[in-house]
């Protein structure tokens, strides 16, 4: 059994101890939009907040997630929209659609971190997969974000 | 959290964004009923004035659902904010007009559906203002529409659309449409936020992988590794004793497990140990597919795709013939959600819930399954988490069919692991194409281009599959001014599956054709604008669309920075006119591509934003395959099994992307693909004023280091 917080409740699942934290979100808390999306942590489809930090939940066992304060796309905007969220919409952002809950999570994670990250922090922890290309216009929200400052070419 | 708060909250801060709603059964054209609004197969009008815009294509990122509702509302003038999609079930009235088919691909989506749903909006508009005429008794022409109102000449007369509903839903079809002559702004060439995108912001947007049905298993499932294999054995005697584990389904190339929940049936799989039967297959590797097409070039002339002029005399009298041979590699698609269905099978029906972009196939996939035709199963559809012609294929329908069947009536739902999905597609064939002009003085006097792949349509649309196929020799022939060509396919077929993958056949063609022209230049001894422009002297919106890279790209570009600028051109079929180029860096020998511009003509646009978002993608997934994409076979095996060894683009490697549409005028071509296969040309066109290299074959990196090695 593991005992954690979920979206600001507490949640108790009865599961193999084995078992990834983001199969326990998806098929038995039914919180489907944190994605599988490669399995090996590759992709960051499943990305999730524990503890504040973006965490890659497919080969997160769950028993390592006892005790501690997991936050899913479902609850981040705590009742109405997260900036980041605001920023996807309004730089239209998400094609498909697949990759965007663990994008968001991992540019919500960096913000709350740094307000101001540099293009070599952006090009770090946005390492998340987009097969749709979407990754200018996630640059896009994140120069908006941190004061409209663009982003050089890659280096 | 307060869900409706926060829905309320996201419906209004998509700009008065309309709703995304799954499909309900749709009642065809000509079975409209009163009393229930308005009902026809691409419209509806409910009673309490929800426009709900009905989908025939799928929505896969593409943007299709809200370009054909910016359609419905500036024809029909409806009120944005009630405007509600809807996908399409299957039904004939969904056929392509260009594909005739009902079938998302070839980019044909807004280009192929937008006169149809021109004539929906505008004609449920026409009988919108006849009704309330009649009911006012005025003359039709003292009503107008106001944004899902019908307003009259007196004070009092103004009555919602919904009112009227079902009133027209008893009318006869106007034989002359009343047109929209007002001045207020249309929703065509505005700012639009999509309508799927709040759902796809708050993690709401439901994919099939995502559907939750009472009672339901989940399948996992292991293809033969060698195509065509079959299974041996397996330690189901033990994985059946598993907890959560329900049954062992076995497939016609495979074994899929079934269990109560998907991470138990996941680890149920790999302890399922499954061993395979030899196949003919087993030794095959990419030196033998290369050898074989090598010898199948030799062997065959090829059969003629296109042909004009005296090409073999033309050659025959050139100065000088130059010959450039260009070779690419099997790709993956790797949509971002691997394949996936859920299946119920229920007193002899059937239903499945997917994303497909056949739909009809789909169905027919399950219905044979189950032995009972095609209407005997329901197909539900659902957005699709990427489709980029993956989704054409019905493999993952006939598997979950076979679990939900074995396990009926409990619904199933099968999620491929990505090493499944990577391992077993329908990869862009392997393929060399050889070019050959004939020279005199500065003059291209002949044009050859004779290429060898496996085909794609022979298997998907065999009915399609000519004495060639249309669908890889795509742009084969350039639009250059060429007086004699000669373009011919030689048909090498392999047991690695093939099938559409965005761009299909210009991904090879355009990457030999735009590389080759600038070899030509360099021979001729002219800058590779000047041959373009010099080609195209006779295509006004070429000359345009080039003019317009140049201006925004800086090309020719820096000289002292270290970097260079790549250029090409392409207009596949079907796809948009595209002048794309590529700024690429080599620093501490490292390859950076550090911008792309892309100038797109597709005539008109009708979403203008979402045709960036498409020119941007089709730039990444052109980047994607130039720099990183291959396939490799080994023993008979695809040898790549997820992101680590297949490698795509990521952010940090995201060049700087400006994209400039030009709206030519009509007719509408297609946004999906045509912004795709310049990237590779326009980078190895850099590559080459960098470093005097010429790269021939596809992925650079691979190439580059052995190069650099060198």
């Amino acid at each position: 059994m593991a005992e954690f917080e979920l979206n600001g409740k507490a949640v108790s699942v009865e599961v193999d101890a084995g078992t990834p934290l983001l199969w326990v979100l998806r098929d038995d808390l039914g919180l489907t939009g944190t994605k599988y999306g490669c399995g090996i942590a590759q992709c960051g489809a499943c990305t999730v907040h524990m503890n504040g930090e973006a965490t890659r939940s497919c080969l997160l066992p769950i028993e390592d997630v006892h005790g501690a304060r997991v936050t899913t796309i479902e609850g981040l905007g705590q009742g109405g929209l997260h900036p980041v969220q605001e920023l996807w919409l309004k730089h239209q952002v998400p094609q498909c659609g697949y990759c965007q809950s663990g994008m968001i999570m991992a540019a919500a994670a960096l913000l709350s971190e740094n307000p101001n990250p540099s293009d070599e922090d952006i090009m770090a922890r946005m390492t998340n997969i987009c097969r749709c290309g979407t990754y200018s216009r996630v640059r896009a929200a994140l120069e908006e974000a941190r004061g409209g400052n663009r982003m050089g070419a890659p280096a | 959290m307060n869900e409706l708060t926060t829905s309320r909250r996201l419906f209004l801060q998509a700009s008065g964004a309309g709703a995304f709603v799954l499909a309900f059964p749709v009642l065809a054209e000509g079975t409209r009923r009163g009393g229930e609004g308005y009902r026809t197969a691409y419209l509806k009008i409910t009673p309490d004035d929800e426009v709900i815009v009905i989908s025939p294509l799928a929505e896969i990122g593409q943007g299709t659902s809200t370009a054909l509702s910016m359609v419905i509302g500036d024809t029909l003038d409806a009120d944005w904010g009630r405007i509600l999609v809807e996908l399409a079930s299957v039904d004939p009235a969904y056929n392509s007009p260009i594909l005739f088919q009902q079938l998302t691909g070839a980019s044909t989506g807004t280009s192929g559906f937008n006169g149809i749903f021109r004539k929906a909006g505008a004609t449920a508009r026409t009988m919108l203002l006849q009704a309330a005429a009649r009911r006012w008794n005025v003359p039709v022409e003292q009503v107008q529409t106001q944004a899902g109102r019908i307003i009259g000449p007196r004070l009092g007369m103004d009555v919602r659309y919904g009112e009227l509903a079902s009133t027209i839903s008893l009318m006869p079809v106007p034989e002359k449409i009343i047109e929209r002559t007002d001045a207020r702004p249309r929703f065509e060439g505005a700012r639009i936020t999509r309508i799927d995108l709040p759902s796809k912001v708050d993690g709401s947007a439901q994919y099939a992988v995502d559907l939750r049905l009472p009672g339901m298993l989940y399948a996992a499932v292991a293809a033969a590794p060698v195509f065509g294999g079959k299974l041996k054995s397996d330690q189901r005697a033990e994985v059946l004793k598993r907890k959560g584990v329900r049954g062992i389904v076995d497939l016609p190339n495979g074994v899929a497990v079934v269990a109560e929940r998907w991470w138990t049936a996941r680890t149920a799989l790999d302890a399922l140990q499954p061993e395979w039967a030899e196949t003919p297959h087993d030794s095959v590797n990419d030196a033998s597919i290369m050898a074989q097409f090598e010898r199948d070039f030799a062997a065959q002339p090829g059969v003629v795709v296109e042909q004009r002029g005296s090409p073999e005399q033309m050659m025959g009298k050139a100065h000088k013939v130059i010959t450039g041979r260009y070779q690419v590699p099997f790709l993956a698609h790797a949509t971002m959600e691997p394949m996936s269905c859920v299946a119920r099978v229920e007193r002899g029906r059937g239903e499945i819930w997917l994303g497909s972009q056949h739909p009809a196939n789909a169905r027919a996939a399950a219905a044979k399954v189950l032995g009972v035709p095609d209407d005997r199963v329901t197909y539900h559809p659902l957005i699709a988490g990427g489709g980029f012609g993956r989704r054409q294929e019905t493999d993952m329908v006939q598997q979950a069919m076979m679990a939900a069947k074995q396990f009926s009536p409990r619904p199933v739902k099968l999620i491929w692991t990505r090493e499944e999905d990577v391992s077993h597609d329908f990869y862009r064939p392997a393929g060399i194409s050889e070019i050959k002009v004939g020279i005199t003085g500065s003059e291209i006097v002949a044009y050859s281009h004779r290429q060898v792949t496996p085909s794609i349509l022979a298997r998907m649309y065999p009915v399609a599959m000519k004495e060639f196929d249309s669908v890889v020799t795509d742009a084969v022939v350039p639009p250059y001014e060429f007086q004699h060509v000669d373009a011919r396919w030689v048909r090498s077929e392999t047991h690695v599956p093939a099938g559409m993958w965005r761009s299909v056949g210009a991904s090879q063609t355009v990457f030999a054709i735009e590389s080759f022209i600038d070899e030509i230049a360099a021979e001729i001894g002219i800058d590779e604008l000047a041959l373009r422009r010099k080609l195209l002297a006779k295509t006004p919106r070429a000359l345009a669309a080039l003019d317009k890279l140049v201006e925004i790209s800086g090309w020719p570009g820096p000289t002292s920075s270290g970097s260079a600028i790549g250029i090409g051109l392409s207009h596949k079929w079907q796809d948009c006119l595209v002048a794309q180029s590529a700024q690429v860096a080599i620093r501490d020998g490292r390859l950076i591509v550090e911008r792309i511009c892309t100038v797109a003509d597709p005539g008109r646009a009708v979403n203008r934003d979402a045709v960036i978002a498409q020119m941007e993608g089709a730039a990444i997934w052109g980047l994607s395959s130039a720099l990183f994409g291959q396939i490799t076979i080994a023993n008979g095996c695809v040898s790549e099994s997820n992101f680590h060894d297949y490698r795509v683009v990521r952010l940090s490697e995201t060049p700087i992307l400006d994209t400039v549409i030009i709206e030519g005028g009509d007719p509408i071509e297609g946004t999906g693909e045509g912004g795709s296969p310049n990237v590779a040309p326009a980078i190895c066109n850099a590559i080459y004023k960098l470093t005097g290299k010429r790269i021939r074959r596809l992925p650079i990196m691979t190439q580059f280091m052995e190069q650099e090695d060198r």
